[in-house]
């Protein structure tokens, strides 16, 4: 049988020995109960047996002694009143008197306590009782007395069973109150694990340093605790190892790549000059992405950080205009009247926007413009008039070395992936949409702030 | 000039100095902190070039160092680190400029320029671009070494475009600079001005152009 959770175990367990032990606890105490009858009747109605002996009296005859009950109690003993039968045996077993009206013994047993079945006048009665053996006159008699208990006079089964319905009265609610029991202990006990699972759940490539606690946890669970904060140990140095490494590799390449170049710059033949200082230039950039990318790995935003989105336009804006001018391209800036406050880190936006319209300028054709437009609602959009995105590659053009030309110069296919990431650290949006007649709008949702608030 | 030229790469170090020697500085290398703390003692510098990582220590050691002795040697850090948290540091430490490898040389020179010339600042302010020259000490424009005689107002402007030449100007500061502060503005005002001087420009043969960002300012630029 396999349980869903430990709780429903326990309580579903915990219900069936409860059970089990109010059975059992049933049928002790009506055992014992009948127990405690049968004694007790034997002892009411032996010594009523005794007494009834004292009003035998011998009647002399000549032949034979005989006994006979006297007149008073005959009535007690009657058929008609049914409830109290008596014989009295010889010491053959013989009746020699009998309450019944066909002389036959009460019993076939001799037992001191003992059961049997009558043929009365007024119908089949059953009756329980005694055998008790007397002296009388040197000769030894038994004198059996029965009592039907199922006669309305007799109180005691009624007793029994106003008994049974206490018990059930008293242990069901007390099952109850101690299935209720264990259910506050077990959850109670269970607190901090739901707590572990949800600082578990924290634990991301966002959050690192989380750990499980190991406060309030049951002395069984904290050796799985512990395990388990080891090993997240172990992978977050494996993956700050991993993410330094490339960090690291790429570092290591400026010196490098700073010798080539100015060795480049300080050649005398000019056309080799040409030809050669781009091709460093794509390189130095592709490590600059490389290392961009590495970082906003790392990088997280604060809930209270703020950013003007007006301001973060105007960097990328004085950065890349003078650029655009040099390649025939203009950059237009629309919405900019006023500051607009947004959730965010200022230069982790900057980038973004600076890597959206490094795009929008390479594809878009000379002598157009390129618009970053800004809205009040923390929205910045970048539109150009180049060819557009196709809708079949708008989900690759976020992964990391995706370009639709891989010759396209200067081009290291990581620009998108920066903004993708930069963007889900700030729980933005990024929305590619087509812009007419031909070209592409790329706008990324910020939160705006409520310009109370962020004063 | 005289440069002191901190760097740990001997290659890089050599190349960059002779690129240096070729613009006519003088040019000492040193390649860890010690050797550079011995040639600033013995040596009066115009300015150091200092790379970050060294074999006996931080680079920010002997900018603290030189700002803690009192001297505002023009400090120029280089280095291969470019995070942010590198450059916020980088600009805080006391240094003047931050300059990432790899690097053109002609950046690197402007750079150089600039925090130099803050700190000894000519007795004549020249500012030139192609072939427009502009005294901003005697307010006097030359065109092909010609005088040239503007309005006030687009004399102001052109003087704000040129100490920013290739930089965008944004129109705030331009209006900053051209009017008194709390003046109620046409919304084209700058417009208009900007319209005229181009205008001048062009009539007397200025190789230089007035680009307008939309919604941001202007920037100047050498004609193609
Ligand atoms: N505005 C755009 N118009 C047309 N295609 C685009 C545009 N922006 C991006 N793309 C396509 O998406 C690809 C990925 O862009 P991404 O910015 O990630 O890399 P990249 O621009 O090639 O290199 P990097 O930005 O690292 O220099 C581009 O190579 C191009 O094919
Ligand atoms: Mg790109």
């Amino acid at each position: 049988m396999k349980f869903r959770s430990l709780l429903h175990r326990v309580i579903l367990s915990h219900s069936f020995m409860l059970a089990l032990a109010a059975l059992i606890m049933t049928v002790a105490l009506n055992l014992f109960l009948h127990q405690v009858f049968i004694s007790l009747h034997a002892a009411t109605l032996g010594k009523q047996a005794e007494a009834l002996a004292l009003f035998l009296a011998d009647e002399d005859t000549t032949s034979q002694k005989r006994l006979k009950i006297s007149a008073s109690l005959e009535d007690l003993y009657s058929e008609e009143y049914g409830r109290y039968f008596y014989a009295v045996l010889d010491d053959k077993g013989q009746p020699v008197l009998s309450s019944l009206s066909n002389g036959k013994p009460i019993f076939n047993s001799l037992n001191a306590y003992t059961k049997g079945s009558l043929e009365t006048s007024a119908g089949a009665v059953d009756v329980e009782g005694v055998n008790v053996p007397i002296e009388r006159g040197g000769q030894i008699y038994t004198i059996q007395l029965g009592e039907n208990l199922s006669h309305r006079d007799v109180f005691f089964d009624d007793v029994m069973k106003v008994f049974s319905v206490v018990i059930f009265w008293v242990v069901i609610p007390l099952i109850l109150i101690v299935l209720g029991f264990d259910l506050l202990i077990f959850r109670e006990a269970l607190a901090p694990l739901r707590d572990a699972s949800r600082e578990a759940e924290e634990i991301s490539e966002r959050n690192l340093a989380g750990r499980i606690s190991r406060q309030r946890m049951p002395a069984e669970v904290v050796p799985l605790v512990d395990a388990a904060n080891r090993a997240f140990e172990r992978l977050e140095t494996a993956y700050r190892a991993q993410q330094t490494f490339s960090s690291d590799a790429a570092h290591e390449l400026r010196t490098p790549l700073a010798v080539l170049r100015i060795q480049i710059e300080n050649l005398t033949d000019t056309s080799q000059r040409a030809k050669l200082l781009p091709s460093v230039d794509h390189m130095a950039h592709m490590i600059e992405q490389l290392l961009h990318l590495a970082e906003v790995e790392t990088l997280s935003v604060a809930a209270d950080d703020v950013a003007d989105l007006r301001d973060v336009a105007l960097s990328v804006v004085a950065l890349l205009a003078p650029l655009a001018i040099d390649r025939h391209r203009e950059i237009e800036l629309q919405g900019a009247e006023k500051s607009i406050f947004v959730h965010g880190r200022r230069e982790l936006l900057f980038r973004a926007l600076r890597n959206l319209v490094e795009n929008a300028l390479r594809y878009a054709p000379e002598r157009s413009a390129v618009i970053i437009r800004l809205a009040q609602d923390g929205t910045v959009s970048v539109l150009d008039t180049g060819p557009g995105i196709p809708d079949d590659h708008r989900e690759q053009i976020f992964n990391r070395f995706w370009r639709h030309d891989r010759n396209k110069s200067g081009s290291s296919g990581l620009g998108l992936a920066i903004v993708k990431r930069i963007a889900d650290l700030h729980d933005a949006k990024i929305e590619i949409a087509d812009n007419l007649p031909h070209g592409t709008i790329a706008s990324l949702h910020l939160k705006p702030i409520e310009q109370s608030s962020a004063s | 000039m005289r440069i002191l030229l901190v760097e740990d790469n001997e290659e890089l170090a050599m190349e960059l100095r002779k690129s240096l020697v070729s613009l006519g500085h003088l040019t000492s290398w040193a390649s860890t902190i010690e050797e550079a703390r011995k040639e600033l003692a013995s040596t009066q510098f115009e300015a150091a070039i200092l790379d970050l990582g060294l074999p006996d220590g931080d680079g920010y050691e002997l900018v603290r160092e030189v700002r803690a002795a009192k001297s505002d040697l023009p400090l120029l850090i280089l280095t291969a680190r470019s995070t942010v948290q590198d450059r916020v540091t980088g600009l805080k430490s006391g240094a003047d400029d931050y300059l990432t490898k790899p690097f053109a040389m002609e950046e690197l020179v402007a750079r150089l320029d600039v925090i130099v010339r803050r700190l000894n600042p000519p007795s004549e302010i020249i500012l030139s671009l192609n072939n427009v020259q502009f005294n901003a000490t005697h307010r006097q424009l030359l065109v092909d070494s010609r005088t040239v005689s503007l309005p006030v107002r687009e004399m102001d402007l052109l003087e704000s475009l040129l100490r920013r030449k290739g930089r965008v100007v944004p129109k705030e500061a331009i209006e900053e600079r051209l009017f008194e502060e709390g003046r109620e503005l046409g919304s084209n005002a700058i417009e208009v001005y900007v319209h005229r001087l181009r205008k001048h420009l062009a009539e007397c043969g200025a190789q230089i152009e007035i680009h307008t960002i939309r919604g941001v300012g202007y920037c100047l630029k050498e004609q193609e």
